[in-house]
């Protein structure tokens, strides 16, 4: 079958036509959005999904990796004159690899900074005046298996019929 | 009243297809707003950005609300693109205007098969920006620049007329009001019906 965006006398010769592949478009929204959630971590305060707990060297990263990952994607090998005038990976295709790499992005930043928190930033937690926080904003004070952990808990009480809320 | 239509769209078309060749650095940013990748990544950036953006709960609440509006609005408007596209089949600039397909079409973008009106680029980025202007109206104006870029881009590669990026602009538009004034709060009913399943099953 030939693929949208590649005429009919091209495939049918054979000529090998480089398009952009959906690992490629993987790797791509992967390093942006990785560098986005840093982004959105710092600006928003969320501790428990940093990784690294510096805001100027965050800012600095994040940005790199979102303008690294647009420029790796867009201009690496001249693939704008080329690559970017053909179609390759479709909309709905598009549409399916983003959800699923947005949300492996969200994952790993998630694992990553819970690990980190259990293993290097473990004696810095705890200084601030917890309040009672839902959905991601509980990353402000504890990281993501922390907050899971105490969902589980609130909800094993909530269950036993020991749970107070307020 | 068509074939007047058709004559004004292919004298733009003609007039800022002309432009094309005249700027290596001009064509260079057509290309990067015209093909598939670049605007649509970068406004899903920026809706991933909003929803976790807020001070207080009551903020974070109505961007939420916006990026879901948003992204509802983007799904409801391609299957109404779908449903047009399906109805009625009308040629590209570069089908009507063979002489523009490889100076024009294939130096910027690349000669597309799904029918040209409505355009689903401006149908989607004014969908995008249409339903977050409705829980946010700043947030709606800053994803407008994106949405006036990327159909831009395309009547400058001779892929669209300007009639099919007012179809889409259109179809975006009030799609985004249906979806904010007629599916978000119908949708109130079928969630609580499922909250009180979960609650009596005790899963939730």
């Amino acid at each position: 079958m030939v693929h949208p965006g590649i005429s009919r006398e091209e495939g049918r010769v054979g000529i090998t036509l480089e398009i952009v592949r959906a690992w490629q478009y993987f790797i791509f929204v992967f390093i942006a959005v990785m560098g986005m959630l840093q982004l959105i971590a710092t600006c928003n305060q969320l501790k428990g999904m940093l990784l690294i707990r510096n805001k100027p060297i965050t800012v600095v990263l994040s940005i790199a990796a979102i303008v690294f990952a647009f420029w790796w994607f867009f201009f690496r090998d001249s693939r704008i004159d080329t690559v970017m005038r053909r179609t390759g990976v479709e909309g709905a295709q598009q549409f399916t690899v983003f959800c699923w790499t947005a949300f492996t992005a969200l994952v790993v930043t998630l694992v990553i900074s819970s690990l980190l928190q259990m293993l290097v930033y473990r004696h810095r937690q705890g200084t601030e005046q917890e309040e009672r926080l839902e959905g991601a904003y509980q990353l402000r004070y504890v990281s993501w298996f922390q907050a899971l952990r105490e969902a589980f808990r609130r909800r094993d009480e909530s269950d036993a019929g020991t749970h107070h809320p307020g | 009243m068509l074939g007047l239509i058709i004559q004004v769209d292919q004298s733009i078309v003609l007039w800022i297809s002309r432009l094309v060749g005249k700027s290596a650095i001009l064509d260079r940013i057509m290309i990067v707003l015209a093909n598939d990748y670049f605007l649509p990544v970068s406004i899903s950036l920026i809706l991933l950005y909003i929803w976790y953006t807020g001070r207080d709960y009551p903020e974070r609440h109505k961007n939420q609300m916006a990026v879901v509006c948003s992204a509802i609005t983007i799904g409801i408007a391609m299957g109404f693109v779908l449903v047009t596209n399906g109805i009625w089949r009308h040629p590209h600039p570069f089908q009507d205007m063979p002489q523009l397909l490889d100076p024009v079409t294939k130096h910027i973008f690349y000669p597309i098969h799904d029918p040209s009106f409505p355009s689903n680029s401006s149908c989607l980025t004014f969908a995008a920006a249409a339903g977050l202007w409705q829980f946010n109206r700043k947030w709606g104006l800053i994803m407008l620049i994106p949405a006036i870029l990327m159909p831009l881009a395309k009547v400058y590669a001779a892929v669209y007329y300007p009639s099919d990026i007012i179809g889409g602009v259109v179809l975006g538009i009030l799609t985004s009001y249906f979806v904010a004034k007629i599916f978000i709060p119908a949708l109130h009913v079928p969630v609580a019906i499922g909250v009180w399943v979960l609650r009596t099953l005790r899963v939730g």
